[in-house]
């Protein structure tokens, strides 16, 4: 059965500024993101992120291209983003008001949410006890978790994130790690975008990296990293191992950790020809191992491969 | 429409901003009628045996143009520089000198201090600081983000504001009519409810009408620049820089008679000129407006409603067509 698609981009373009002088912060990006995934959305900062999820919200109109929510070409966006929830870059809420009266707020706007919905949602997110206090009082952290009771409380079937976890403490991070998992649970689809690698690679299903608004890399986590393992070595001479190996075309990068320790980042099944090629040109490795390779790792080889290329 | 109405009123009713200024009316109101207490208190120090019948009767009998009252006197003078240049048997003293006081004429005269410009001072301050709190918290792009229409966003603060204008009038209404029943009774000595019939109920509508078209025109000028540079601040000083500047500038033409003299005509699509004219049919022999300045000639009830209503239209036009393009990127 095929996949039913909740966000589709295509050619999506946002270029800033006038036709003499633009910077291009989006650009041409081509995006799925399926039913039922968790789709991390990674890049450095000023890579058109936040930019991409302005668009896909309607607060910033793109320059080409096309967006569709839930395989929906012909309904009006803003019908579609009533199935939406968000949470912005920017905890957004009035300070004037409580969190509970922000929650109401929200819910007498949209017509989404009943008393007892705002009561779960932020009672899910460990607020009720502070429920009542002016959001003015409210930590970072605080207004975060508000926000994401927010973006949960009308049962949204898509859950849009903008680095969500900014401003969490580590108990935050978790409880917001659990909050993904019942979401992934529950069968919605989520969109993060982090630059915290690690929590989006324990909770993501999927990834995208973007770099200076174009897709650099896209699939499933697993699909990702399992094209590139970091193998280690253990070697007599670490400086002229990393010379000779920085000229090996099918080797992703190459780095020095400690003394007499080199990691190779490249496909597992060719650890031998590198270890074969160190011997070859008289390095001795005393030591070999291969691990798996994290997103961050794969996340900087592969910005470093867009910036050489660029 | 209705909900996002209902909505910006529970917020924005919670915030301490609308009361502080309805202090600053209040205030102003409670200030002016103590002022005007004061000058009956000295009046009645000169002549301690005249009553505010002997005013009324005088009234009867006054040009209803007229700015100044006769009232026939013959009784003691304590005054020291009456007692020495003598006493012709009159006293002349401006309409208002008991009409501040007592009901229903100090109601009217409320209307009147509203030419001083201060009352829409105050409702560019909230007319600011209401469509400029979205952009500043981030509540406009959480709304938008949520499904709300832009022009539904942006229609239902215009219809609040035309609420809280109506809301505004509203209490300096009542306050009007808490302080006037106060100073009728010290006055006269006690409230006769004969004013009130069908024909003050529409004075009453009719005037606040006319001042919510009035605040509206200013409101709608404040947030035309609240939302062109996505800010309260820049919305407050505009809309405050205009009063200002029209008021000055008017004052200078109108108050000179530049404008007869001169036959002028741009003053007379101005805001403050039309806004004044209008004033001045809600409260005729109005102060301190530009009211017995005017150049009748130059203007009509309905040219100014057009103008000020033109004004309204223009400035929510440019308001939507603006907001419907602009880019809501975090700032």
């Amino acid at each position: 059965m095929a996949e039913e698609n909740v966000i589709v981009t295509r050619g999506l373009t946002k270029r800033f500024g006038n036709k003499k002088k633009s910077i291009i912060a989006v650009d041409n990006l081509d995006l799925e993101v399926h039913r039922g995934e968790v789709f991390g959305f990674l890049g450095p900062n000023g890579s058109g992120k936040t930019t991409t999820i302005g668009m896909l919200l309607g607060l910033i109109w793109p320059t080409s291209g096309s967006i569709e929510f839930f395989g929906d070409g012909k309904s009006k966006p803003a019908k579609l983003l009533r199935k939406v929830g968000v949470v912005m870059d920017s905890p957004s809420f009035f300070s004037h008001l409580s969190g509970l009266n922000n929650l109401w707020y929200f819910a007498i706007i949209t017509n989404c949410a009943s008393r007892g919905d705002i009561d779960k949602a932020i009672e899910m997110v460990g607020l009720n006890e502070r429920g009542k206090d002016k959001v003015r009082t409210y930590s970072m952290g605080m207004k975060q978790r508000l926000a994401v009771a927010l973006s949960l409380m009308h049962d949204p079937e898509l859950v849009i994130m903008d680095e969500p976890t900014n401003g969490l403490d580590p108990t935050g991070i978790i409880e917001f790690r659990e909050t993904i998992r019942r979401l992934r649970e529950n069968g919605k689809t989520v969109f993060i975008s982090s630059h915290l690698l690690s929590e989006v690679e324990k909770v993501c299903s999927h990834v995208a990296l973007i770099n200076r608004g174009r897709i650099l890399a896209k699939g499933s986590v697993g699909e990702l990293l399992g094209k590139m393992k970091a193998i280690w070595f253990k070697v007599s001479d670490a400086d002229g191992a990393i010379c000779l190996l920085e000229g090996v075309e099918w080797i992703k990068s190459v780095k020095k950790k400690e003394t007499g320790l080199v990691v190779a980042e490249a496909e597992e099944e060719r650890a031998y020809e590198i270890n074969k090629l160190l011997i070859s040109n008289g390095i001795h490795v005393n030591e070999m191992k291969i691990s798996e390779g994290s997103l961050e790792d794969f996340f900087l080889a592969t910005i470093d491969a867009g910036e050489t290329v660029k | 429409m209705i909900r996002l109405v209902l909505a910006d009123l529970f917020q924005f009713l919670r915030r301490w901003l609308p009361y502080v200024l309805l202090l600053i009316m209040f205030l102003s109101l409670v200030n002016e009628t103590d002022t005007a207490y004061y000058q009956l208190k000295c009046l009645y120090n000169d002549y301690p045996d005249l009553t505010y019948f002997d005013y009324a009767a005088a009234l009867e009998h006054t040009d209803p143009n007229s700015l100044y009252v006769t009232i026939p006197y013959s009784g003691e003078i304590t005054a020291p520089w009456l007692q020495l240049e003598g006493h012709n048997g009159e006293i002349t003293i401006p309409r208002y000198t008991f009409n501040k006081l007592v009901l229903p004429h100090s109601v009217n005269h409320m209307f009147e201090t509203m030419a001083m410009g201060y009352d829409f001072l105050l409702f560019i301050i909230l007319a600011a600081s209401f469509i400029g709190t979205g952009y500043r918290c981030g509540t406009l792009r959480q709304s938008l983000a949520r499904g709300i229409r832009r022009t539904a966003y942006l229609g239902s603060k215009y219809i609040t504001l035309v609420i809280l204008a109506l809301l505004f009038i509203l209490a300096k209404i009542i306050f009007s009519l808490a302080v006037g029943m106060i100073t009728t009774s010290t006055v006269i000595g006690g409230i006769t409810w004969d004013f009130i019939s069908m024909d003050t109920a529409g004075y009453l509508l009719s005037s606040m009408a006319l001042i919510t078209l009035i605040l509206m025109v200013y409101a709608s000028f404040t947030a035309l620049f609240s939302i062109v540079l996505k800010s309260s601040i820049a919305g407050m000083i505009a809309g405050v820089l205009y009063l200002q500047i029209e008021v000055y500038t008017l004052r200078t033409f109108v108050i000179n008679n530049a404008l007869a003299a001169n036959s002028l005509e741009w003053p007379v699509y101005t805001i403050g000129y039309n806004a004044n004219y209008l004033l001045e049919l809600i409260s005729p022999n109005a102060i301190y407006g530009y009211g017995t300045y005017l150049n009748q000639s130059l203007t009509s009830a309905t040219q100014s409603l057009l103008v000020l209503v033109g004004y309204c239209i223009v400035f929510i036009a440019m308001g939507f067509l603006i907001f419907r393009k602009q880019e809501l990127s975090r700032e």
